[in-house]
Order: structure tokens, then sequence, then C-alpha cells
């Protein structure tokens, strides 16, 4: 019996259970062809643990953050004491962006982002030919010389696929998300996150899109695998 | 936050920044990941589940923090090496520089590997998650870990000539 490569490299990283393990290292015993595919898993292991030993780079940032988790730490007594404070949504941790999504849409809405209801057609051909094949993390130059990156890819609480990305000239960044609606792409948004003195935004401040988030209900991206299968529909 | 996880979050600095570099490969952006790491791990830490490992915990705060970061950061910068490995030393045996030669030619390998095989690769021999705790940081299900890892492995033995 012919025992494959994902069994054997589980066996070299010790993830089989001690009587797979015993099994799986008897039928290999008189299987020098088995066990030659084996030592290519506890070679590369052996090889990149090696490499785990080796000096890391000096990290002199550490003093500052060590101070900062320590000032952080409270003994359990004291942080049972102390009032519940509502937190202000500062990054993307979206959960508790849910709540707030209601507020926040009437709030971005005063900040300048724009709702794009119509038709399909106000997108250009080549923003339409990347939302339809580019990969998330990959960027392209467009015809009229802004460039294309396009972010991540997310299923919405309805299963409508949607893809959110920037475009940029110059120091002018656009974050904007586009649902695949049949075999066209609807604009949900587009951000402009350029202010005068050209200073971005740390992702977590376009509140545009994360109350986009919030409204639909899209989870986490999609991982790559996912995403591939659904350009591929 | 209770101080017990205020040290093991201190504990884990070096591989966070490990981690971060790997991910990253330049050394401001890996800073920027570590800190931005440890400020959302405070802010959620009555969320963690002290039954599970921290380290898959903080791994997965981080690459969902190098997500965030690369929609701002695109352009490239000097290039970092994860390891730094020290140059040889006319005193060392012979068996030493063959050793340090041996590491370098791993991270050398490591950096032609495409991002995903050198992530899954550095996530479990590296940093030592199980297959389990690697799907949990990757988002991925164990099977794609397995065929993942398995492909990553040849892969990287192919180009250290591991036969």
């Amino acid at each position: 019996m012919r025992i494959d490569d994902e069994t054997l490299m589980a066996l070299a990283d010790g993830e089989l259970d001690r009587a797979e393990a015993a099994r799986v290292s008897a039928a290999i015993a008189d299987d020098p062809e088995a066990q030659s595919r084996l030592r290519r898993f506890t070679e590369t292991r052996a090889r990149l643990k090696a490499l785990s030993a080796a000096a890391s780079h000096p990290a002199s940032a550490d003093d500052p953050l060590i101070a900062r988790i320590r000032a952080a730490s409270v003994p359990a007594q004291a942080l049972a004491d102390a009032p519940v404070q509502a937190t202000a949504p500062a990054n993307r941790n979206r959960a508790p962006l849910a709540a707030l999504a209601a507020a926040l849409t009437v709030v971005v809405v005063g900040l300048g982002w724009w709702q794009m209801g119509g038709p399909a057609s106000g997108l250009p051909e080549a923003e339409v030919a990347a939302l339809d094949s580019l990969p998330s993390g990959q960027a392209v130059l467009l015809e009229d010389g802004r460039d294309l990156t396009m972010i991540a890819s997310y299923r919405t609480a309805e299963g409508v696929f949607c893809r959110e990305y920037e475009t940029a000239r110059d120091t002018a960044l656009t974050v904007s998300v586009a649902c695949r609606d049949g075999d066209r792409w609807q604009q949900q948004f587009a951000s402009d996150l350029t202010t005068a003195d050209g200073y971005v935004p740390a992702s977590g401040d376009i509140a545009a899109l994360d109350a986009w988030l919030a409204d639909t209900g899209a989870g986490d991206p999609l991982t790559p695998e996912d995403e591939a299968a659904a350009l591929a529909q | 936050m209770d101080p017990d996880f205020g040290e093991a979050l201190i504990r884990l600095l070096p591989n966070l920044r490990r981690y971060a570099l790997s991910l990253a490969r330049r050394g401001d952006l890996a800073d920027d990941l570590v800190q931005t790491t440890v400020e959302r791990a405070i802010r959620a830490a009555a969320s963690y589940d002290p039954s599970v490992r921290l380290e898959p915990w903080l791994f997965r705060i981080t690459r969902n923090a190098f997500i965030d970061l690369t929609r701002r950061q695109r352009t490239e910068g000097v290039q970092v090496d994860v390891f730094d490995i020290p140059e040889a030393l006319p005193d060392d045996s012979d068996r030493a520089i063959e050793a340090r030669l041996m590491l370098r030619a791993t991270q050398e390998a490591m950096k032609t590997l495409p991002p995903e095989q050198a992530e899954i690769l550095h996530l479990i021999c590296i940093e030592e998650l199980s297959y389990a705790e690697a799907a949990e940081v990757l988002d991925i299900p164990k099977g794609t870990v397995m065929s993942r890892l398995s492909r990553a492995r040849l892969a990287l033995g192919e180009r250290l000539g591991i036969k």
C-alpha cells in the first residue's frame, strides 16, 4: 500500500496520533521509496527549525512596547471594579462596529462620501476588467494613468460577491467597493481618502468602508482560494 | 488587562516580530505590525480564551494587521532578512561555517518560494504551530493547510537539494 505524501508529512510533524504513527511507521519499514519521501519532510523541518534558532534581529523597538503592555496590565480585581467603557472603534475590529453601523452611516455621509446608485456603466472598462480577474493584493496600471490595487474580496450576508480596491494617482487615493450583480459590477461607494496635506488615514479611519462592511454583514476577506473560485463563476 | 496576559505577550514579542518580518519583509513595516498587534491584543485581551495557545491568537491579529497595512503601503522598501545570520569568523571551525552556509541557503530558498508557501512553512516549521492552529491563523481548512504545506515542503526540499 502506498502511503501518500501528506500522511508522511503528518508523521514527520508529529501530527498523527500514536496508533496511526505506529501503523504508518510499520507500513514504510521495508519501503525505501517511502522512507526517502519521509526524509524530505523531516529534513525540511529540521532545516527550518535550525533557522529559527538563529539570532533574530535586535529588537530595540521592544522596550517602549514592553512599557506599554505593563502599563495596560492591571490586577484582575482593579479591572472588575473599573467602570465598563465603550471604546471607540479605532481599528477594523468589526464586531463593535456592527452595533455602531447605523450611527456611522449618518456620520460618514456628513464626512463627504457618496453613494453611487447609478448604472454599472459608471465604471470604466479597465476597472471592470480588474474586478473580473485581478486577485487581491495585485496592482495594475490603468490606461488613464491611475494605479489600481485590488485589496480584498468579500461575501455579504446575502452572499453577494463584492470587491474592495483602491485607485491612486499621485497622492490622490480613492477606496471603492463594487459588488457583482449578474454579469455587471455595481459600485457601492467610492471614498476619497486624500486630505489637503496628503495625509492618508490608517485603514481603521475609513469610516465609509467600515460602515459598508458592518451594514452588509460582510465577514473577513475571502481567502485566495475562495476568491479565485468566485472569480471563476 | 491581566498581568499574566501582559507578561505572556512580552515573552512572545520576538516571535511576533519574526512573524511580522516574514510577512512584511521590511523592518519598519514589521515594527508597525508588532505595535498594531500589541495595541489590538491589549484592547481584545478580555476576549482571549486562555484554554487555547496565545501564539495563534496573536499571529491571527498580526496577519489581519498586515492585510490592513498592505492597503496603505504599496511602495517597495529595502527588504530585510527575517533572520540575522552572523558572518563567519576567522577562527570558526569548518563545521560552524558549514552550518552557517546551510542557514543562509535555507533563508535564501524561503525567499524564492511563493509568499503563501513561505508563510505556511514559517508558521508550522519555525513558529511550530500545529496544523489546526495554522488553519485558524490563515482562516483556511486543515486539509488546505496540509496540501499547501506539503507542496511548500517539497518545493523547499527541491531548492535545498534534499532528495
